[in-house]
């Protein structure tokens, strides 16, 4: 009989493990303390101590300051509003896609967030940046030049993410108070070495930039997780739980993390944090925990992309996982050869992505808000799927604005903050097409759907 | 968890000792102890009114998490050029017991899995 009721209640098969096509049953839930632990885990990874170190180089304290929290909030606001879209349907992003992008959407812009800015983008990123720390460490090691080390690392990175994901989980565990702590040293070494905080306020950059240019930056860096905040939100027992648990990560701790880097650089004008670090005195067993952390998130990179291309690539995920980790490394090594510690590669990297990926936020957050809103959908039935129900192929609105919003945004308007105006951009292209379209009786959506127990 | 408890403190006297000396060496000193002291006292109250065990063992793996990452994250800097104190055998002391409270808190992580059936990772 309970069995029977538990059917009811979540008349689902999971085939594909972690839930990542049906909604999380209640029993599955985990408590605010826990999904905040977990955005914790994503966002301690040496690429924000990175990116704070950029900013170091850009701009004097203050404006690194005001560009940290700027940037932050923004970020705020879009995975506060992403995160409780996963805590009432209880799906990943990938599937809440559906709705505003239609089933073949779902896959597209899935793959575009997932799949290529992560997976293969961040992957890359990070294998590189893993390859600075190691040349840094063994400056006159050919094993450890930049290239060569970011080759090998990064071939080292896809093994572990084929054989060893689930077991090298809780080493990211490991990591998260220990970067939180490292970006304080920094602070403490910047203070130190500027002449105290006053010191370190009268510095200027060598390389100053405009503000909008690293708010851009700041986005970027972190805009695809403000996306994909359902894939840890649809978890939470209360729907404000994922929410809260986002905008306290990134308002306190990404601040924080942003900022002691940026007085690390600011105050050493070295040329990478790495190398300031351990100039400053924060010890090879520092980076020793750090090139372990980053291990393990740059796994998370390629689990989280490979997840994303097998929606619509039906073979081994350890395939995907191995070709999507070729092409990461490939790129990561002729970054590393090319480029070397410089941060310019990283720069250009964060700033595409601010240009990118925020209209997508911006047509899923005015889709859940304002259009089921305005199609009188309760608040708490939105994006709920079943078995059986029928879904589009594709939504054309939502194509076009993610199109439209991205291109004026990224590369038309010359002035305001690019990640912000894709952002603003997508939600109104949508909100106003879809609505006067829907008013005009024409169709928003193309071809048709049905969801299978699967979740397919 | 008592122990574990006692050795934060121990540490925070460690840093406030130390604070004329360097006072970076001991702002980190009374951060590690201090979220240590926190992990570990947060524990009575946090399991005070639970009566299901395994809830009992979650919460326990939790806290010992938090311990034991940021016992490593003190074993990693104690000992490190930055935080040098002219006599090394304060940094020993506390590296020695960031030492026993990572052994420990594994050890209280490992106890709970085993016996409450509590998740590893929260």
């Amino acid at each position: 009989m309970s069995n029977e009721i538990k059917k009811e209640e979540w008349p689902w098969k999971d085939a594909y493990g972690d839930y990542s096509m049906v909604p999380v049953p209640r029993h599955e839930k985990r408590s605010f303390s826990s999904i905040f632990y977990v955005y914790m885990g994503v966002l301690a990874c040496i690429a924000v101590l990175w990116g704070g170190g950029t900013i170091g180089l850009q701009f004097s304290l203050k404006d690194a300051i005001l560009v940290a929290v700027i940037g932050s909030a923004i970020l705020a606001v879009i995975g506060g509003l992403t995160a409780p879209i996963g805590g009432i349907a209880g799906t990943s992003t990938y599937v809440n896609m559906r709705f505003p992008f239609g089933a073949i959407g779902s896959q597209v812009f899935g793959t575009i967030v997932a799949g290529i800015a992560c997976g293969i983008g961040w992957f890359a990123v990070q294998a590189w940046l893993f390859g600075i720390i190691v040349h840094t460490l063994f400056p006159t090691a050919a094993w450890a030049n930049v290239g060569v080390a970011s080759v090998w690392g990064g071939l080292l990175m896809i093994v572990t993410a084929i054989i060893g994901f689930k077991g090298l989980a809780w080493l990211s565990y490991l990591a998260v108070p220990f970067f939180m702590l490292i970006a304080g040293v920094g602070a403490m070494i910047g203070i130190s070495q500027g002449g105290g905080f006053a010191g370190l306020m009268s510095i200027q950059p060598q390389n100053p930039a405009p503000l909008n240019v690293g708010i851009t930056q700041v986005v970027g860096m972190y805009i695809a997780g403000g996306i994909i905040t359902a894939d840890i939100s649809r978890y939470a027992k209360r729907a404000i739980g994922g929410a809260m648990g986002w905008v306290i990560q990134i308002i306190v701790f990404q601040v924080y993390m942003l900022t002691g880097s940026a007085m690390l650089m600011l105050a050493t004008g070295a040329g990478d944090v790495a190398g300031a670090l351990l100039a400053g005195g924060a010890g090879i067993g520092a980076f020793l925990m750090a090139i372990l952390g980053q291990w393990t998130t740059n796994d998370n990179n390629l689990y989280n992309g490979a997840l994303s291309f097998n929606t619509w690539i039906h073979i081994k995920k350890y395939w995907i996982t191995l070709v999507e980790g070729l092409i990461g490394v490939g790129i990561a090594g002729w970054v590393g050869f090319s480029a070397g510690v410089s941060m310019d590669p990283f720069m250009k990297f964060l700033t595409l992505l601010g240009k990118i990926l925020p209209a997508i936020g911006g047509v899923l957050i005015a889709d859940f808000y304002i259009y089921r809103w305005y199609k009188k959908i309760p608040f708490k039935q939105r994006y709920k799927g079943k078995p059986g129900m029928k879904i589009a192929l594709v939504n054309w609105v939502g194509w076009i604005s993610v199109g439209l919003g991205t291109w004026i945004g990224g590369w038309v308007m010359k002035w305001g903050i690019a990640a912000l105006n894709g952002l603003i951009l997508g939600f109104v292209i949508y909100i106003v097409l879809a609505i006067i379209l829907d008013a005009a009786g024409v169709k928003l959506e193309v071809g048709e759907h049905t969801i299978n127990e699967k979740g397919v | 968890m008592l122990i574990l408890v006692i050795i934060a403190l121990i540490i925070i006297v460690l840093g406030a000792m130390n604070w004329s000396e360097n006072p970076y060496t001991g702002l980190i000193y009374l951060i590690v102890g201090v979220i240590q002291f926190l992990g570990g006292i947060l524990l009575y109250p946090r399991i005070a009114k639970l009566k299901d065990l395994k809830e009992i063992g979650n919460r326990s793996v939790q806290l010992n998490w938090l311990i034991l990452s940021i016992g490593i994250a003190g074993m990693a800097l104690f000992m490190a050029p930055f935080f040098r104190l002219e006599s090394m055998v304060v940094p020993y002391i506390a590296f020695i017991l960031c030492v026993i409270a990572v052994l420990l808190s594994g050890f209280n992580i490992f106890i709970a899995v085993k016996q409450t059936k509590a998740r590893m990772v929260v």
